[in-house]
């Protein structure tokens, strides 16, 4: 696998919207009776399980080429 | 605890037959060996197919931890935990940084314990004994874990005294892992992982049916929490959970990958595409996992209030307890459940202990003692140093009992495993690293993470330092070391 730095940025961003470090403290909206904050938290981990699934189904890894470097 | 309805005869009946069943196939995975070798023994020759190296990935990983201590981790802190969907993920995404390199060279030069590609990298036996020992210490306190999560199961189990279940459950299930184990290798273990973690599936998603059936959809539990006016465990986390949110994110990440027996299942795949898709099909174990163990947690704070302290871990069984008593149907699957939570801490115990036990012939005896020794010894002596550890293990697991939450001993482990990262992840890419500045940069690492952990300091709250696990910041000096050591002796040259 050829190193994508892209897929790093895509990491990222999925912490950086992840991660509740945005919300203020003092509001807690409710969605489906769900805390929202709780609520994006999974759908973000649901993305990131698809995103990594998609990197190790799409690229293969170069075994030959790695090993002689 | 005391609330549980002790299973009726039928149910003893159906987990002995699963218990039993284990040792049938450690007697078939004997019946399969092919040769009397290290890597047959350890690795299954030339490796599992894809079904066998997805459930063993997946029973290994997901353990007595992730049911007991997630559940109740969730119950003390509440939504904020739902953290673990999150570093759960992280470990697959964490893969991606190594394994490929990692797979390729373990199929090229025969590796078969984690030292090897050390061995292999850097030619330095000190690296080799430090990495070896720090491995099997953190195998051995993630072995205990377990031990101690199977006597807690016995006991909700059993209508005897919890003392008594607690020591039974112990050193009968400890029994048949090591039976099977020592008839089949990582044949049996990883056949047993099949069914075990097809269980633990199975049963984890009935659970998440049974808990909308008995209390109604989480919603409803969300405002029974809200009603008690204890919002700390609806609202937005805090700036230092959040902190610590990142730190587990990262600290898990990285340090389960680094787990001896993660990487020995890297080196027993058949094929890279085997492998990949394996690590795919894990990339959603958390949602189906780790999130139903956080929901479990959220229904006990509505439902099952009061529990304090170390009794918080027992969330789960307490729950199981309410669903078991209301219907013949929810009777039965709590007996299933019951095998898939003996299964997900069975599967990730033996695990486990078959890795030190490749450790201790391979790595310790095979390397220091008698570099002579055929592989037949080193197969057997693998054996009997595994059943001489289990006992000491066995000892300290009914020594603790009570003594210390399942969490407490999760925490430690991932600060010394984190600092393994500069030996395999950055030297598998950049060739320019130094075998001297990597192993002092591990030790300096290992002992600043240890000195913050436990000493006592103004600035650390918890075994954290401002939400961030020690072993970050062990990292931080082990990496710069690394680095900068390599860097120096390179230019010298």
């Amino acid at each position: 696998m050829k190193r994508h730095y892209w897929i790093i940025v895509v990491y990222i961003f999925l912490i950086t919207v992840g991660v509740p470090w945005y919300w203020p403290d003092n509001i807690n909206y409710m969605v489906i009776g769900l805390p929202l904050w709780v609520l994006i938290a999974i759908i973000i981990s649901i993305c990131a399980s698809f995103f990594t699934a998609f990197i190790l189904l799409r690229y293969k890894w170069d075994i030959e080429k790695d090993v002689n470097e | 605890m005391n609330n549980f309805q002790a299973f009726d005869q039928t149910a003893f009946i159906f987990i002995s037959i699963y218990l039993s069943a284990l040792i049938i196939i450690g007697f078939f995975g004997y019946r399969a060996r092919q040769e009397n070798t290290l890597k047959d023994f350890y690795l299954a020759g030339n490796g599992f197919g894809l079904a066998v190296i997805f459930l063993t990935f997946y029973a290994t990983q997901y353990s007595g931890n992730t049911l007991f201590g997630y559940s109740g981790m969730t119950y003390r802190i509440g939504y904020s935990w739902i953290m673990c969907v999150h570093f759960m993920t992280a470990i697959i995404a964490c893969y991606l940084i190594f394994a490929p390199k990692l797979y390729k060279r373990a199929r090229r030069y025969n590796y078969i314990t984690p030292t090897d590609y050390l061995q292999h990298r850097f030619g330095s036996n000190s690296i080799n004994i430090v990495v070896t020992v720090i491995m099997i210490f953190v195998l051995s306190n993630y072995l205990l874990a377990q031990l101690m999560a199977m006597g807690r199961a016995m006991q909700g189990l059993s209508s005897a005294d919890p003392n008594t279940a607690y020591q039974q459950g112990v050193i009968l299930l400890t029994l048949i892992m090591l039976i099977y184990g020592t008839l089949g290798g990582i044949r049996a273990v990883a056949w047993t992982d099949v069914i075990q973690g097809s269980i633990l599936i199975i049963g984890l998603i009935v659970l998440l049916f049974m808990l909308f059936k008995q209390f109604g959809p989480i919603s409803l539990a969300t405002t029974v929490i809200q009603q008690t006016q204890d919002f700390s465990k609806i609202n937005v986390p805090d700036a230092n959970r959040i902190r610590e949110w990142i730190s587990y994110i990262l600290i898990v990440g990285f340090g389960s990958t680094l787990y001896p027996q993660a990487i020995q299942r890297i080196y027993a795949a058949r094929s890279e595409k085997i492998l990949r898709q394996g690590l795919a099909f894990m990339a959603f174990a958390p949602l189906f996992t780790a999130l139903i163990a956080v929901i479990v947690g959220i229904y006990a704070i509505a439902y099952v209030p009061g529990l304090e302290g170390t009794a918080s871990d027992q969330a789960l069984t307490r729950i199981l307890s309410i669903v078991q008593k209301n219907s013949s149907l929810g009777y039965w699957l709590t007996v299933v459940l019951y095998a898939a939570v003996l299964a997900a801490m069975m599967s990730t115990a033996d695990s486990a202990l078959l890795s030190i036990s490749s450790m201790l012939s391979k790595d310790i005896y095979s390397r220091f003692v008698n570099v002579n020794a055929s592989e037949a010894r080193l197969t057997l002596l693998g054996k009997l140093f595994s059943w001489c550890l289990i006992i000491i293990l066995v000892w300290l697991a009914i020594y603790l009992n009570d003594k210390s939450s399942l969490l407490k001993l999760l925490d430690r482990k991932f600060d010394l495993l984190i600092q393994l990262v500069p030996a395999f992840m950055l030297s598998i890419h950049w060739r320019g690293s130094q075998a001297l500045p990597t192993l002092i940069g591990l030790i300096v690492g290992i002992f600043i993470s240890l000195c913050l952990a436990y000493g006592s300091f103004n600035f650390v709250h918890e075994g954290k330092i401002y939400g961030f696990h020690p072993g970050l910041v062990g990292l931080m000096f082990n990496l710069l070391i690394t680095i900068l050591g390599s860097i120096f002796i390179n230019s010298h040259k």
